[in-house]
């Protein structure tokens, strides 16, 4: 099957400042779920929004590759074209419900404001209604604020207005991490079903290698604004092979095995002082003089020079 | 709570501090220098016999609470007492200059507002040397007095450049009727409205650019971009509605200011208002005027204060 | 923050000096009435009674910087007080202060001021008080809010466990604490001091004895169209004046937190 969303060696960097995401490449398919995972300030948020074309900062830029959404080459498109595609071809749902609503503007006009940013304005009542009887929410919910509403109903909320418009791609950047795990299922179960049903492709960031396991038929892990692993799902939990996803796995908890999980010691360096060669290797029980001087290609699904190891 | 039983909770709230407020004109009245009668009527050589029924009215050789009730009482049925300066009760002198300043606060409030949150939301959107010349300006501006910008004004459009009248509302030979006369009534407070706004305005566009850059970074405003919302649509549907309630704050506790201002603008321009009365009063040490004009001004500040408080509960349902 | 501060230090050095760069009563009149400025000897003109303009301004820049570092004081030292009470007592003290507070926010500054000085006859002390009576309502709110919040610090009860009086914890560990916000109202308020005067000088209700810019402006209202600049220097002073103690405040504001703005 073809991608519907193609990332290719993307960099993305702070003007006259440092690389954020280091020449990734991914490749979304459409009705299946990539997963992205990878520690805290690898460069996944980053992503997502480079293929928003949208950064927190004015500063934050793309600086080379490509990102195609079914074939074209969004990086060359005018910042309006740009404008039309979001929400419209690709939507956003994000970490923390509470705070990317705005606490002034009922659930209803947050769906609302989706149709009318692409020019449709007519029967809104039962347009939102409709989108959020998809996310599982009464009709009523539409009158509610933001505060009016609970962690999980927000992030349905959240998720019925980026598929308001039947996006094909949808980027979840942590979509469950601040909610109750109880709550997390719920909204997971949603996104499941819908991407399944629409054929969305969805790519789908978090820290929970759990989520992946549940939603994602591939996954790729992230560290440090490298992609150091890529594969399917089964194949990576049966056998990781980069040092770094065999840590990220061990630090999970297996209730079938007796022994502590594991902490894998140090923690994502900062994107200013980042280490030569392989940027895990301050971290690496397998390191050698090759991964400090020279930056492992990606082959065959991992980047590392000890992979056969 | 809702927004009604929220508004009669914040009303009643307002009640004690207008009665404080009247409670204070009369401590005024009574500690004034001299004989309160002399206070109550000013320093115009009243009839005797409306001496005697001041003293008697006002229970002057009673003790002061019996005296606070009857002073009290003749405020409840609106009597502030007779202005000899302008040989009429100080009600229907009031009532006859309210217009003015009411067209004159209203004008200078009504494009402070709306000039003010245009110019803030710019410096905020646009950043770079607009926000600074609009912060520079806004600073400029607050640090001057009403008074003197509005000679300046006169110096320039009406001295120098003959374009505008510098005093009055109207021309002295009358307003002319319909349209010319509307247009003639603008020329006339194009430049007392003027210089009272400007403070006000900077006042407005600071806080406005102040919260506005805040809202830009917000996540629920890259969560509107990220659903394909325009630059316009994002600025008006979500910058603007939540800065709106810190700038009504703002524009509402500052009522007193604007208020100040009109007195001296007033004065300035010889605008038939308030403060023209206010000044006019003063000179002529008039203080039964000077203390009804005191007693509408801190009623009038208790009343902004109190619909600012509901406007800002309409705005935002959060507030507990 | 440099440049304003050393403004406002060489203003202060012309006030405190003013009578030994321009010896005598600037009030006395002298027969050269309406002379434009930069004519026979006179740098900024004189006024209708042929007063040297530079003279009264400097003069009356004592008037202006008196009131407001005055008034300013007071209420400091009012706010503070009342603030720190309010905040460190709790309760009723606390809901009485506040509740007068709030009544005196609530008065209008300039008309009570105006009315308050009408009635009492002029002085620049007496307009020290009204201002000062009028102004202090901020700064406890802001004091009080401050030791709220800080009579649960750590160090706070360290010093009680070491057996410091509650007055001598509030002086000495709390207060230095909120020195930065304290000061920055009263920057503001010495500059909303100097409008108030201004407008009653303006207003004809300032010490005739002494010189002060408000007058001046009020004499330059009758004679806009002979003599400019009776008007543009005494409000260049005021806005001059006032605009530096405005940015005095915003420096040290942005100082105490320099992410804002
Ligand atoms: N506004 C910004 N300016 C400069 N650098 C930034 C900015 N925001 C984030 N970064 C840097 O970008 C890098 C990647 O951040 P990103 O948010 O993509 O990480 P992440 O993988 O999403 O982490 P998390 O799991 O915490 O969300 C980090 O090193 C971070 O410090
Ligand atoms: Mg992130």
């Amino acid at each position: 099957m073809t991608a519907v969303l193609d990332i290719d060696a993307l960099h993305v960097a702070v003007a006259g400042g440092p690389t954020l995401v280091d020449g990734i490449s991914l490749k979304v398919t459409a009705g299946q779920t990539l997963g992205l995972v990878g520690e805290s300030g690898s460069g996944k948020s980053m992503t997502a929004y480079a293929v928003l074309g949208l950064f927190p900062a004015p500063a934050i830029r793309v600086t080379g590759g490509a990102i195609r959404l079914a074939g074209t080459d969004l990086l060359g498109l005018p910042a309006d074209a740009r404008r039309r595609l979001r929400g419209r071809q690709i939507g956003m749902v994000f970490q923390d419900p509470s705070s990317f609503l705005d606490p002034l503007l009922t659930a209803g006009r947050h769906i609302a404001e989706a149709f009318r940013a692409h020019g449709i304005t007519t029967n809104m009542p039962s347009r939102v209604q409709a989108a959020l009887a998809r996310v599982d929410l009464p009709a009523s919910a539409a009158a509610r604020f933001p505060h009016e509403l609970s962690g999980g109903q927000r992030q349905r909320v959240l998720i019925a207005a980026a598929l308001a418009l039947d996006p094909a791609v949808l980027i979840a950047d942590e979509p469950t991490t601040a909610l109750d795990v109880t709550v997390q299922a719920g909204i997971l179960e949603v996104l499941r079903r819908e991407a399944s049903a629409r054929g969305l492709g969805v790519l789908l960031i978090t820290h929970d290698l759990g989520v992946v396991a549940e939603n994602c038929a591939d996954v790729a892990v992230m560290y440090a604004g490298r992609i150091v692993e890529q594969a399917e799902v089964r194949r990576l939990f049966r056998a990781p092979r980069h040092p770094y996803t065999q840590g990220l796995l061990a630090s999970v908890l297996d209730p079938g095995r007796d022994a502590p999980p594991f902490a894998m010691p140090g923690g994502v360096p900062p994107a200013h002082a980042m280490p030569t060669g392989c940027r895990f290797h301050p971290r690496c029980p397998l390191v050698v003089a090759q991964c400090r001087t020279t930056a492992p290609p990606m082959r065959d699904g991992v980047a590392c020079w000890r992979a056969e190891a | 709570m809702s927004l009604l039983s929220y508004t009669l909770r914040r009303l009643l709230h307002a009640i004690p501090l207008l009665l404080a407020v009247a409670v204070l004109n009369f401590c005024l009245i009574a500690a004034a220098p001299g004989d309160p009668v002399t206070a109550l009527i000013g320093d115009f050589p009243a009839p005797a016999e409306y001496v005697a029924k001041m003293r008697q009215d006002y229970g002057l050789d009673q003790p002061l609470p019996v005296r606070l009730g009857r002073y009290l009482q003749h405020l409840a049925s609106l009597d502030l007492g007779y202005s000899f300066a302008n040989r009429m009760p100080v009600s229907t002198l009031v009532a006859a200059r309210l217009g003015a300043t009411l067209k004159l606060t209203g004008t200078a409030l009504a494009v402070a507002a709306v000039l003010g949150v245009a110019l803030g939301l710019l410096a905020a959107r646009l950043g770079g040397w607009v926000d600074r010349l609009v912060r520079f300006g806004a600073t400029l501006s607050y640090a001057m007095p009403e008074f003197w910008l509005g000679q300046l004004l006169i110096l320039a459009f009406a001295i120098g450049l003959g374009w505008l009248p510098s005093q009055g509302a109207a021309p002295l030979r009358g307003a002319a009727a319909g349209w010319a006369g509307f247009v003639e009534g603008l020329r006339y407070l194009l430049l007392p409205a003027s210089a009272l706004a400007l403070r006000y305005l900077a006042l407005i566009a600071r806080i406005t650019r102040a919260r506005a850059v805040e809202v830009l970074r917000a996540d629920y405003v890259l969560a509107a971009r990220a659903r394909g919302a325009s630059e316009t649509r994002v600025l008006l549907d979500h910058v603007l509605r939540n800065a709106a309630p810190s700038v009504i704050t703002v524009i509402g506790y500052n009522a007193g200011l604007l208020l100040a201002g009109s007195a001296l603008t007033e004065t300035v321009f010889g605008w038939p208002g308030i403060g023209r009365l206010l000044f006019d009063s003063i000179a002529a040490r008039d203080t039964p005027t000077m203390l009804a004009i005191l007693l509408m001004v801190s009623a009038s500040v208790v009343i902004a204060n109190l619909l600012t408080d509901v406007l800002h509960r309409l705005l935002d349902r959060r507030v507990a | 923050m440099r440049p304003p501060l050393l403004a406002l230090l060489m203003l202060l050095l012309c006030a405190i000096l003013a009578p030994w760069i321009i010896p005598g009563d600037p009030l006395a009149g002298s027969a050269d009435a309406l002379l434009a400025p930069l004519q026979s000897g006179h740098t900024l003109g004189t006024d209708d009674l042929g007063r040297d303009m530079l003279a009264m301004l400097l003069h009356g820049s004592r008037v202006s910087l008196m009131v407001g570092l005055a008034s300013s004081a007071c209420a400091l030292l009012v706010g503070v007080l009342a603030g720190a009470v309010a905040g460190w007592h709790g309760g009723w003290v606390d809901a009485l202060v506040m509740r007068i507070a709030e009544f005196f926010q609530t008065l209008p500054r300039f008309v009570l001021a105006l009315i308050v000085i009408a009635l009492a006859g002029p002085g620049i002390g007496k307009v020290i008080i009204v201002i000062a009576v009028l102004a202090w309502p901020q700064t406890a709110r802001v004091v009080r809010a401050e030791i709220g919040a800080l009579r649960q610090a750590a160090f706070v009860d360290a010093a009680r466990l070491a057996g410091m009086p509650d007055w001598l914890i509030v002086l000495r560990e709390v207060l230095p604490q909120i020195a930065g916000p304290v000061l920055v109202l009263a920057a503001l308020d010495v500059a909303t001091a100097i409008l108030l005067e201004a407008g009653l000088g303006f207003f004809g209700l300032g010490d005739p004895n002494l010189a002060s810019w408000g007058a001046m402006l009020n004499q330059a209202q009758q004679y806009l169209r002979a003599a400019w600049w009776m008007s543009m220097f005494p409000g260049l002073a005021i806005g001059l004046t006032v605009l530096l103690f405005n940015l005095l405040g915003d420096a040290v504001a942005q100082h105490l937190d320099p992410r804002g703005r």
